[in-house]
């Protein structure tokens, strides 16, 4: 044991654990990533940033090779689509009211909600396949950003929430990470009640690697089908309402019998996007 | 003359942490099969661990970790400790038991992956109430496509330990 226990050894040992230290002090006690975090970002964000713009060309080279698969692919969708709307056409009626309250909320949250927002670029994503993270450039040195804050496209679509707040640099967990929740509206009543159609919408494992999203715990009365909009309620004042959230692709009981939950798609490919906007202050003025 | 070849040492292992680095934390997660990207930074402690001993082992896996938590986009902190841990003992039973070869190397790093994995996963168990059985699919997978990047790596840590083998890096401490 005394062997295994030089002198060298405790210190190389004593390092880490105080470098882990100091990281889970600076965490817990003044909420930041800490000095140790921050150093090593620094110091390797040239070679990231240089790494993720070679990385990035050969995505591309990649993505060129297989659009003609991708076209084919698309083409189909297309055509299954056509199909899907020929039989929502039928049911005119009650999309017609679903799409009159949709538009009612999108109006809500762009007339009540007083959004303040920083743009910022995704510089990596993670690397761990048991999360869905990326980095941004901002932080609390060059943005007025804090952990909560919500991630969003230019066009109101929800991206992610910022998880940790770094010196120059931030952690955004995206939708379909399993930290990720937002309370949401979908659907409608079967009661004809317009204003009550609140869910919670949430990363969920097993389909986080496939890009979906979950709605959980929807209630019996509540009608969702695939291809309803789902968009931030704003309850909790986490998020501004209004934002676009996905797409309902599916509805699936659960196994037990008790209760359904749906597959949310999300309405863009989170792995391409290039710069996002980070909501850092919103007011709702309406009741 | 001795200080260069020291300084040469330090700038080699550099160069291999930070190219897989960056294979790790930049590339891959652009080359995704199945949606996984592969660990590989647990396995180049594993083989610098073996081929090199407990000291440099160990702070191959102090830095290492630095750039694994940076990669996983998480404060420094929990694979700082595992992958020194993990250099520590592996240089330990290098130094004292196990012989060097392809097979322990093998052997060293799946080991040092399912412990990465673990890690990995008990926050989700327990914080986020993630049933085990969900995980396991994408643990597997991660563990297999680590294994395979495993095999041309082991080309460059085998050279790194042959180096320090002949210009007489010590294995332990005097």
């Amino acid at each position: 044991m005394k062997a295994i226990l030089t002198r060298r050894t405790i210190i190389i040992l004593s390092t880490a654990l105080l470098l882990a230290l100091i990281t889970v002090v600076s965490v817990w006690v003044f909420n930041t990533s800490g000095p140790v975090t921050g150093f090593a970002n620094t110091v390797t964000q040239p070679v990231r940033i240089l790494a993720s713009s070679v990385a990035q060309v050969f995505g591309d080279i990649f993505s060129a090779i297989y659009e003609f698969e991708a076209l084919q692919n698309r083409n189909d969708e297309l055509l299954r689509r056509i199909a899907e709307l020929e039989a929502a056409y039928r049911e005119a009626h009650d999309l017609a009211i679903e799409n009159a309250r949709l538009r009612a909320l999108l109006d809500f949250g762009q007339l009540h909600g007083n959004f303040t927002q920083e743009m910022a670029t995704l510089r990596s994503w993670t690397g761990d396949n048991f999360t869905s993270t990326f980095v941004i450039n901002l932080g609390s040195a060059n943005s007025n950003i804090a952990n909560g804050m919500g991630v969003a496209t230019e066009y109101g679509v929800l991206i992610g929430q910022v998880f940790s707040v770094g010196a120059t640099e931030s952690t955004v967990i995206t939708i379909l990470d399993t930290r990720f929740s937002a309370a949401a509206f979908v659907g409608r009543r079967d009661t004809g009640d317009e204003g009550e159609s609140s869910v919670t919408a949430k990363g969920d494992f097993s389909y986080m690697r496939s890009g979906y999203l979950i709605l959980d715990a929807i209630d019996d009365d509540l009608i969702v089908r695939p291809g309803d909009t789902v968009v931030t309620s704003g309850r909790g004042g986490v998020f501004p309402p209004g934002l676009i959230i996905g797409e309902v692709d599916d509805v699936i009981r659960h196994v037990n019998e008790i209760g359904r939950f749906a597959v949310v798609e999300p309405l863009l490919d989170i792995e391409n996007l290039t710069s996002v906007f980070v909501i850092t202050g919103f007011e709702i003025t309406g009741d | 003359m001795r200080r260069k070849v020291l300084i040469v040492s330090i700038l080699l292992h550099a160069a291999l942490l930070i190219t897989v680095y960056v294979f790790q934390g930049v590339i891959l997660p652009f080359l995704r099969i199945g949606g996984l990207v592969p660990l590989l930074l647990p396995t180049a402690v594993a083989g610098v661990a073996l081929y090199e001993g407990r000291y440099v082992g160990g702070l191959t896996g102090l830095f290492a970790g630095i750039l694994c938590d940076i990669s996983f986009n998480q404060p420094v902190g929990i694979f700082t400790v595992t992958l020194t841990v993990i250099g520590l003992s592996i240089g330990a039973l290098s130094d004292a038991v196990i012989l060097q070869g392809f097979a322990t190397y093998y052997l060293m790093c799946a080991a040092s992956l399912v412990i990465c994995t673990f890690v990995q996963i008990v926050p989700l168990v327990v914080f986020l109430q993630i049933p085990f059985y969900a995980l396991i699919g994408t643990a597997i997978g991660q563990l297999v496509y680590s294994l395979i990047l495993a095999f041309p790596l082991w080309f460059f840590i085998r050279a790194l330990g042959k180096r320090a083998d002949r210009i007489g890096i010590p294995r332990r401490a005097s």
